[in-house]
């Protein structure tokens, strides 16, 4: 029998192993099974999740290296682990198959990429949808969010810069409290 | 075509240090460091041609995987086979994910600090800006007749408002969204603007 933190660690393994599957024409779909899963059961809360992701965003390499965060939230060090070695061993055998047998694999997955773009676009506006449920925000903040996310539409304001000023934001308001 | 004799083949070695190096030095995902990642695995070291890149970049976009990481695993692949395919994962992996854990164990020993819990709050705000912002943009960047539009139109709105409002299983949604979407929506030609894009 395994234990209840063996049996966790493999149940974060799974998950962001089947999250992976999710990020079919470049998007991020993971983002929104990880919100549904972890921080919509009340595992995880919605600052420290959207915090880690936030964190991805500078980090060099691969921007899903935020899922060692994640893991690191929901179960210190082995967690992040679990995660690392989650999203690795499908990267893995999908990306060698897909070197493999390139031009074979292409019509398969040709057949589920027009839709992609629209089944992920609602992924991600579930997870942006609960996270706002989630946070409280004051009437002051749902204009500048409506503000950010028409400029992250229209002007594809750089997550970097949008996490940055985001982070100014806050020190600036909480300088103002103070 | 079987190209596999012009092929250059590293040591597992050389391939950890190599994408260890690209996981330290390349920012901003993967079509940002399209210009570095040239200058290292085309112009220097010779493993790939220029044409052999942007082909398995865009094989990397269509395969159902972070991009980055799984164009690493694939000219992983290429340079060393299955193991070189872990180890160039592994590898590109390691530097981002040790910054993002030092900064997260940070976080938690500051846990209670008042200005982190702002700066969090608000970073909170930045993240559901860029969700919504990159979900319009994914939404309104496919080029699709206006049948599959609608039916897209049907499947972006129904994905959250079955989850949110009906308490849904997001996956269950999502994986009947996909298998709806491959039936009823079709890829139409791209324009220059969704070219220019």
């Amino acid at each position: 029998m395994l234990d209840s933190q063996a049996s966790f660690l493999l149940e974060i393994l799974w998950i962001i192993a089947f999250s992976t599957l999710f990020s079919l024409g470049g998007g991020n779909g993971q983002l929104a099974i990880i919100q549904d899963q972890w921080v919509e059961s009340g595992v995880l809360s919605p600052a420290l999740f959207a915090w880690a992701y936030a964190i991805g965003n500078f980090a060099p390499g691969p921007k899903c290296s935020f899922v060692a965060g994640i893991g690191y939230f929901l179960a210190g060090f082995p967690g992040a682990l679990a995660c690392l070695v989650g999203i690795t061993i499908p990267t893995v055998f999908g990306a060698s198959v897909a070197a493999h047998w390139h031009d074979q694999l292409k019509q398969y997955v040709a057949i589920f990429i027009p839709a992609s773009g629209f089944v992920i676009a609602g992924m991600m506006s579930t997870a942006g949808s609960s996270l706002v449920l989630s946070l409280s925000i004051n009437y002051i903040e749902y204009p500048a969010l409506a503000a950010l996310i028409l400029g992250v539409w229209l002007k594809r304001w750089d997550p970097c810069y949008v996490v940055m000023g985001s982070a100014c934001v806050g020190w600036f308001v909480f300088l103002l409290k103070a | 075509m079987d190209d596999s004799s012009q092929r250059k083949f590293l040591p597992i070695l050389d391939i950890c240090s190599l994408f260890l190096f690209l996981g330290c030095t390349c920012f901003g995902g993967m079509w940002a460091a399209m210009d570095r990642l040239h200058k290292e695995l085309v112009e220097r070291r010779g493993l790939l041609t220029a044409d052999d890149q942007k082909s398995l970049m865009l094989a990397a976009a269509i395969i159902p995987a972070p991009k980055f990481l799984a164009f690493a695993a694939m000219i992983g692949y290429r340079i060393g086979g299955a193991t070189g395919a872990i180890a160039s994962s592994v590898c590109i992996l390691i530097p981002g994910a040790g910054l993002v854990l030092v900064a997260c164990a940070i976080s938690i020993l500051a846990a209670d600090n008042p200005l982190l819990m702002s700066i969090q709050h608000f970073v909170g705000l930045g993240v559901v800006g860029l969700l919504g912002g990159n979900a319009l943009s994914i939404f309104f960047g496919a080029n699709r007749d206006k049948s599959s539009f609608l039916v897209g139109f049907f499947i972006s709105l129904g994905i959250p408002v079955f989850v949110v409002f009906f308490d849904g299983s997001l996956i269950v949604a999502a994986c009947i969204a996909m298998l709806a979407g491959s039936i009823f929506v079709h890829d139409t030609p791209p324009t220059d603007k969704h070219r220019a894009r």
